[in-house]
């Protein structure tokens, strides 16, 4: 029965512990990163955000001198991550990988409780993959113009899966409307797995997609599906055969942007130490073959760059909602 | 294809990689039987470490955490009526009443063979059948995820106790607490109250440890403090004798009924093992011959339970590796480690990386052996927690309580969720509710729901789609005749009425 009588002592001991850890010398005297950097992700576990975030994890002490820590805080549509972000000490130690749904579109259908571009602080983008719209090989259209035209012969019967109301995949869709007049039928889903499952089983006859979502890429060679168009500026050369949605008609460029910001206040050498810290670390050749079999592309971005594509996207998708007639809740 | 299969079987059978599993094995019993730290957490903050090791280490030894965390679980639901893990919430029904009765030591050893049991044929389901059962999930539409969830539901009948009344405002009650939350089809905020907590949804893991383990908790502290600063009789559970061959022959029908059900469950993608356990134990309950010593302290229904949730284990990563369409929490985690490691799911995934699959295969096999030693051998480190006083345990669960609520998703609303639902719950349980119908409405209504508009959604607001495909018919059907067995076979069942 010693064991029982050693709990008491070895609970205190713990928390003694948890105490001396706790007090920290003054930060001023320290060089940045004296401990390690918590990177919040406020999204679910085995989403694209969660592997990226992770990826970069597996090779940041190299770069950084500290490990970096994922940790997810999904819930409340972003509010719960994001709001923890927006109140950790702004010392650089605790960062986020943020994601454009919380950042540049939820804002503008939902009360946040944040501003995103004023309370939060940009830092670097370090990669994207580029949003796609899919269809299965069973379905009677080919390409988009095929698709158009047989959405147009049935007005609101031709479905389309998204990852949720007032996610990118809606505000796909709303576009899609919008530029193009067909009625399509929305089917939201939780997330963008099920709306693409559900894609590949025919029981919904479009979904959006991203190169590393369910294997497209190898579906799409093996002839299961077709994608439809490509929601970027050029043409992708993993797929040179697929139009822009812009050749097709709809003015719409998308793509999941991995991009990383910390709360206000960050000053502005920890923000440049973390910048070059990511920069070098694009270059890692490990770190490459991980994201390029993820179908992600390198795009690095920082600075007064990063802060005006953000407000770009910002005010863009604020444009879309206003021009589709979308308001805030 | 016989030459990668031995090439695989000789990169498993290393040191190395063996020892991974039964690392990973070990810490996830131990999570498991932590009270509000699940499976899926633990895979969550285990996963960047697999990144440093080969795939045939780092895979294996998260699989092992997967597989150790669903035995785990039944640990603190047989010993202190608190599910270690979500799925392990019906072992709680039978696993707790046979440790009042003294028989802590056997039920630990029921649940660890039928969970061996359960995850072994899951395991050679896997193997055997991945790519045909994907294909078979894959025609799952809306309509018949419906169907599969309102069967779902009609396992509340067999699980509401003595009182069919109570058993069904109980799990009106879970559907209540299911509808809280984002529209799944509008996004509207519903009944929030503006709480960020709520807005998606209550979360199940506090909503358990509060149901669960608070109440307990509060009813404990109910007796006297003398009361609990008495050592419980310890003589009973320590010197607990071994499970009877004959008890474990008399659950073999069931452990095979439930590793059958778990591993269909488990392979239709967005069903967990939560969900597998509640059917596996209703469907032991209605065939059992012993159906009144369910809930009371029957082997049968640990075997039940468990079998049916560690047979989701395997089964779940069907979809997963196949599809690449993760199968539930922890298979979605799985599946970023093997992406990861350069092992896309998908099809192409056994043709391209034939060797590494089958030398994972062989590993995940060989991890259930080792389970069960280390279950055998743990069971004896963890009895002594019954033992202690419960002056001092109760602090420390209530810890675990606040502490899992909160690692949940870093918020504290849900360790206040937490607490509120231990209230809610204590005030149930005195009232003689029981909470099985209540959990269980809460998990599958917002699934149902969401099937269910996304059906109609695509059928144009046709409600004959639910009795056209020809899936949702036979769920659909299925359902109506358990409902039927149920209401037939009660007045026989329970002569004279309860």
């Amino acid at each position: 029965m010693k064991i029982t009588k050693m709990l008491p002592a070895g609970l205190a001991l713990a928390l003694a512990l948890v105490f001396l850890t706790s007090a920290t010398p003054a930060d001023a005297a320290r060089k940045f990163p004296w401990k390690p950097i918590r990177v919040i992700v406020a999204l679910g576990a085995g989403g694209s955000h969660d592997m990226n975030s992770r990826a970069v994890a597996s090779v940041a002490n190299d770069y950084f001198g500290q490990p970096m820590i994922v940790q997810l805080m999904p819930g409340g549509g972003g509010k719960i991550g994001m709001t923890a972000l927006k109140r950790a000490k702004p010392d650089g130690h605790t960062i986020m990988l943020a994601s454009a749904s919380h950042l540049t579109i939820g804002p503008h259908v939902r009360n946040m409780g944040y501003h995103p571009l004023k309370d939060f602080v940009p830092i670097f983008m370090i990669n994207k993959a580029d949003y796609m719209m899919v269809s299965p090989a069973s379905k009677p259209w080919k390409n988009f113009k095929e698709f158009e035209a047989a959405a147009k012969k049935n007005p609101g019967k031709v479905s389309y899966g998204s990852s949720g109301v007032y996610g990118t995949g809606h505000l796909m869709i709303l576009k899609i409307m919008a530029d193009t007049g067909i009625k399509l039928n929305h089917i939201p889903f939780k997330g963008g797995g099920p709306a693409f499952r559900a894609m590949l089983g025919g029981h919904v006859d479009s979904a959006g997609a991203l190169p590393a979502t369910g294997g497209t890429l190898g579906r799409y060679k093996r002839g299961q599906l077709n994608i439809l168009g490509v929601c970027s500026e050029k043409r992708v050369p993993l797929f040179p055969k697929v139009p822009t949605m812009k050749e097709n008609g709809v003015d719409f460029i998308l793509a999941s942007k991995r991009f990383y910001i910390g709360p206000k206040g960050l000053p502005q050498d920890r923000v440049d130490f973390l910048v070059e810290g990511f920069k070098k670390l694009l270059k890692n050749k490990s770190y490459r073959r991980l994201i390029s079999k993820m179908g992600e592309v390198p795009t690095p971005l920082y600075g007064e760059a990063l802060k005006k594509d953000l407000a770009d996207e910002y005010n863009r998708f604020g444009k879309i909602f206003a021009s589709i007639g979308v308001k805030k809740k | 294809m016989i030459e990668q299969i031995l090439e695989g079987i000789s990169i498993a059978f290393t040191f190395q990689a063996i020892g991974m599993v039964a690392i990973g094995v070990f810490a996830g019993i131990t999570v498991g039987a932590i009270p509000g730290l699940t499976g899926v957490m633990a895979t969550a903050i285990l996963v960047p470490f697999s990144f440093f090791m080969a795939p045939t280490l780092g895979i294996p030894f998260l699989l092992g955490v997967h597989k150790g965390a669903l035995f785990g679980g039944s640990i603190p639901a047989i010993l202190v009526n608190t599910p270690g893990t979500p799925p392990a919430a019906a072992t709680c029904l039978d696993g707790y009443p046979l440790a009042q009765k003294g028989e802590a030591k056997s039920a630990i050893q029921m649940a660890l063979y039928s969970s061996t049991l359960g995850d072994t044929f899951s395991d050679i389901a896997l193997i055997v059948a991945a790519i045909p059962l994907a294909a078979m999930a894959l025609k799952f539409g809306p309509a018949d995820f419906f169907g599969l969830l309102v069967m779902g539901l009609t396992v509340i009948s067999s699980v509401t106790g003595a009182s069919v009344s109570k058993g069904i405002l109980s799990a009106l009650i879970g559907l209540m607490f299911g509808l809280v939350g984002l529209d799944a089809i509008s996004g509207a905020e519903r009944f929030t109250f503006s709480l960020p907590t709520l807005e998606g949804g209550i979360g199940l893991v506090p909503l358990l440890i509060g149901l669960f383990a608070v109440s307990e908790v509060l009813i404990q502290v109910e007796k006297k403090v003398s009361q609990l600063a008495e050592k419980p009789p310890t003589s009973h559970l320590r010197g607990g004798r071994s499970l009877k061959m004959e008890e474990f022959t008399a659950s073999g029908r069931t452990i095979f009924r439930s590793s059958i059900i778990g591993t269909i469950v488990g392979a239709i993608p967005g069903t967990g093992s939560s969900i597998a356990t509640f059917i596996g134990y209703g469907a032991a309950k209605r065939a059992s011959k012993k159906p009144e010593e369910f809930g009371h302290g029957s082997y049968e229904g640990v075997a039940a339970a468990e079998a049916a949730n560690s047979a989701v284990a395997g089964a779940d990563l069907i979809p997963t590796l196949t599809l690449g369409i993760p199968g539930g929490g922890t298979a979605a985690i799985l599946m970023g480690a093997f992406i990861a490691q350069g092992l896309r799911p998908g099809p192409s995934l056994f043709e391209e990386n034939a060797t590494t699959m089958y030398a994972i295969f062989a590993l995940l096999l060989i991890g259930n052996p080792i389970m069960l030693v280390q279950g055998w051998l743990l069971t004896g480190i963890f009895a002594w927690v019954v033992t202690i006083r419960q002056s001092l345990l109760l602090p420390c669960i209530i810890m675990f309580c606040v502490v899992g609520g909160y690692i949940f998703q870093n918020n504290l609303g849900d360790v206040e969720l937490s607490l509120i639902a231990g209230v809610f719950g204590y005030l149930l349980r005195k009232m003689n509710y029981p909470l099985a119908p209540l959990v269980i409405a809460y998990i599958i209504t917002p699934m149902a729901e969401r099937s269910f508009k996304q059906a109609l959604l695509l059928s144009q607001g046709d409600y004959s789609v639910f009795f056209t495909r020809p899936i949702s018919l036979f769920f659909i059907l299925l359902a109506a005749l358990i409902l039927f067995m149920s209401i037939w076979k009660r007045p026989w069942a329970t002569p004279g009425g309860e």
